[in-house]
């Protein structure tokens, strides 16, 4: 008995102990299943965002961003974008008979050289570019070598539909897309970095006509090059950016294969509209007057003696078109006076002329978002007589970009507005006012005279009531001035009665021809690209034609012009 | 009592079983058909990338330019090629009496040039449009300005209709103007067929 008891009570020790075990682990498992269960409830009822959530993390494998983003143009027109192409490597530490792959390779990629390829493949390493951007059907011929150790890397690579089109705009990029000049350099954070779309202020349809119209007179006139710019007055924006001759962005690498290719892009990358500076000649004429008039130093029925050239420190000021004769201001204007001009210069002074020539931004940097600029190049001391020159545009050099923007200023009712490459799409607030806005109405109606009656005929357009200025200057040398090389510009805007645009062209060097009976100047080779431009771009701009003799518009170019009856002295005799 | 309740358990089991495979095999279907759609995505998206680079390519101006000048009769538009509403000749009142009328056949040109000279000065009211151009003829000689192409064919074509029913509404007659002026197309094509 006593053994089966304490067989009993052993065995029920060992039962206790089991049971006791069984429990506790029957408790894990409980709570471990009660955990998952909670956790299913959890998920299947009350979390609503997991899945969602889930399926976003998916869809954003699609929206992959591209390496850099597009530029576009104020419509919308693509400019600049990205295209994956297939670049090929190799990978030498796997190919197995150089000389066999290369040869092979030369094969299929006839402008690689067989040595060259050679020489990479049987390098050490496991890395090697041996051709950037190859086209589908490369790729494919590649592949069809069935040579183990040609691989290929996607690689984005810039495009530029347009061409040459606004090339000096946008600029270009190089082999890395890093980009090199024009917007490409100045946002190449923007573009690259943060993806954002650049959308410029330039309108291809406007910028393709002044390409057009300028590379049309360019060749007429045998010039070296040429620019132009058109600018929206009351933004500051540009419209439209011409530099000749220009390149397509796609080529500049062949540009490295000679010296004579390399001197050639050089040329054709230099931005003149932004980066050259010129003497702009009579165009300074604007400025001179605005400043006199606004100075108050002279007005509209002031005169000024014209008779006889200036003859000071040892130079001969005279014109061009004399008229040898007392002049009034208008008349001034109207026939390019050099004499009158320098004339009026004196009476403004060194000083006034210097204050606000800088007002007008002419002597600091350009607010254009391009890195390829230059500021003006002005006479140190300013002298009496560099005020004198300068009033007529030598002895100041300026870009053409700056010159339009001041003339922008000149007209708009005095208001200088930073210029930009950027749209905008609001009026700008950060204007300046640099002239008052009755001088400002009294330029617009000299400007719109020269083009009625003066010396820029030739930029009439019709319906459009084009005002503006010619300008030639001869380009100068070392120790002087060349007389048969000049910078032939003119600057002109419209419509007068209420000013939308400034249009400015300027020809380098163009040589007379026989329908200019000879001359080369502003009047005769840029100012019909003025008057070409605006005739066909105002349409596009949605500027509708005036009647000219209508009275409002006659209102716009309302000047009294009388030759003056001069103080006693009488008339010249013409 | 203890086996039908097994059996049950083991039926749910079996289901449950079944139901869990047929949803991984959807999920996982789905999962496959997203990834495919993801992929098929991303290629159109490349593909509309790379067509929006070729239309921008094709759209060049200056190949346009080219093209147009080679296949079409058209050229760039001109500052006269555009008049306005505005421009359009006045009509003396609707039953002429000239000594009352303050709107003469003299008058009237001088009149419309003023109000073209005034941006926004529209005809008033009284003289609508329409029936300024039924009353054109009258103001033949002394047009105030040179009279844009598809006025002068409106003219023409409404004046006889004007001449044989005095009591053509004057709704037709605006309508015909409108097309005149604005359905440039239209008043071509019909030419065209004539």
């Amino acid at each position: 008995m006593t053994e089966r008891i304490s067989f009993r009570s052993a065995q029920k020790k060992a039962l206790d102990i089991a049971r006791t075990r069984l429990l506790v682990g029957g408790a894990l498992l409980a709570a471990a299943f009660l955990v998952i269960g909670v956790r299913l409830v959890d998920v299947t009822l009350f979390s609503e965002n997991g899945p969602s959530r889930q399926a976003n993390a998916r869809n954003i494998a699609v929206e992959k961003k591209m390496d850099r983003a597009d530029i576009v143009d104020r419509n919308g027109i693509l400019l600049a974008t990205g295209l994956k192409t297939a670049s090929l490597y190799g990978d030498p530490s796997i190919i197995i008979d150089p000389k066999v792959a290369a040869r092979a390779l030369v094969g299929v990629l006839p402008e690689l050289s067989e040595a060259d390829v050679l020489q990479k493949l049987s390098s050490k390493g496991e890395f090697v570019w041996l051709k950037r951007h190859i086209t589908p059907r490369q790729k494919y011929e590649v592949n069809r070598l069935g040579i183990p150790g040609f691989e290929f890397d996607e690689e984005e690579r810039r495009v530029y539909p347009l061409g040459r089109l606004a090339v000096h705009a946008i600029g270009f990029t190089g082999d890395d897309n890093k980009g090199l000049a024009g917007i490409e350099n100045s946002f190449n954070t923007a573009l690259s970095e943060r993806s954002e779309r650049v959308t410029l202020s330039i309108d291809v349809r406007v910028q393709q006509i002044l390409r057009r119209e300028l590379a049309a007179q360019i060749k007429k006139f045998k010039a070296l090059g040429g620019s132009g710019v058109i600018l929206d007055v009351h933004t500051g924006e540009v419209l439209s950016l011409v530099s000749l001759p220009d390149f397509d962005p796609h080529t500049i690498k062949q540009a490295s294969r000679s010296e004579k290719l390399k001197e050639e892009f050089k040329n054709q990358q230099f931005n003149r509209t932004t980066l050259g500076v010129y003497e702009l000649g009579s165009v300074f004429k604007i400025f001179n007057h605005a400043i006199a008039l606004e100075t108050g130093v002279a007005n509209m029925a002031s005169n000024y003696d014209a008779r006889k050239p200036i003859r000071s420190h040892g130079f001969t000021i005279s014109d061009f078109h004399a008229e040898n004769r007392w002049l009034t201001v208008p008349e001034i204007f109207m026939h390019s006076s050099n004499i009158g001009s320098a004339k009026m210069a004196l009476d403004i002074g060194v000083a006034a002329q210097r204050k606000f020539l800088t007002d007008l931004g002419l002597m600091r940097r350009s607010s254009i978002e391009l890195s390829e600029q230059q500021q003006a190049i002005f006479p140190a001391p300013w002298t009496e007589l560099s005020a004198m020159t300068i009033a007529y545009g030598h002895g100041i050099a300026v870009t053409p970009l700056h010159a339009a923007a001041a003339v922008a200023a000149v007209i708009n009712g005095g208001i200088l507005y930073p210029t930009t490459l950027i749209r905008r799409d609001e009026l700008p607030a950060n204007g300046k006012r640099v002239i008052s806005a009755q001088t400002s109405a009294d330029m617009r109606k000299l400007l719109r005279l020269v083009v009625e009656n003066g010396t820029g005929r030739n930029a009439e357009a019709p319906g459009y009531l084009v005002g503006g200025k010619t300008g030639t200057a001869e380009k100068p040398t070392a120790g002087g001035y060349k007389r048969k090389a000049l910078i032939s510009s003119f600057i002109g805007a419209f419509p007068m009665n209420a000013p939308r645009y400034v249009v400015m062209a300027q020809l380098d060097e163009p040589k007379g021809i026989k329908e200019s009976y000879g001359y080369a100047t502003g009047g005769w080779t840029a100012a019909p690209v003025v008057s070409q431009v605006i005739s066909q771009a105002a349409p596009l701009l949605g500027i509708a034609p005036v009647d000219e003799t209508a009275p409002n518009a006659r209102r716009a170019s309302a000047i009294k012009v009388a030759t003056p009856r001069a103080r006693g002295q009488g008339i010249a005799t013409n | 009592m203890k086996r039908p309740a097994t059996l049950i358990i083991f039926g749910l089991a079996v289901f449950a079983g079944a139901m869990l495979f047929g949803v991984a095999f959807e999920v996982s279907n789905l999962e496959d058909r997203l990834t495919g759609l993801n992929k098929e995505i991303t290629r159109d998206r490349d593909a509309i990338h790379v067509l929006r680079a070729e239309w921008s390519y094709l759209n060049q101006p200056e190949r346009l330019d080219g093209l147009s000048q080679r296949h079409l009769e058209l050229r760039p538009l001109e500052g006269r090629q555009f008049s306005d509403i505005a421009a359009l000749p006045m009509r003396p009142n609707r039953v002429p009496t000239p000594t009352t009328d303050p709107v003469s056949a003299e008058t009237a040109p001088a009149i419309a040039a003023l109000v073209n000279a005034e941006p926004g000065g529209l005809p008033s009211a009284e003289t609508p449009i329409a029936t300024a151009l039924t009353a054109k003829p009258k103001l033949k000689p002394a047009a105030p300005r040179r009279p844009a192409r598809n006025v002068r064919l409106a003219s023409q074509r409404i004046s006889p209709e004007a001449t044989t029913s005095t009591a053509a509404s004057d709704k037709a007659a605006l309508d015909a103007a409108l097309r005149a002026i604005f359905g440039n197309t239209a008043s071509n094509r019909e030419g065209a067929s004539r």
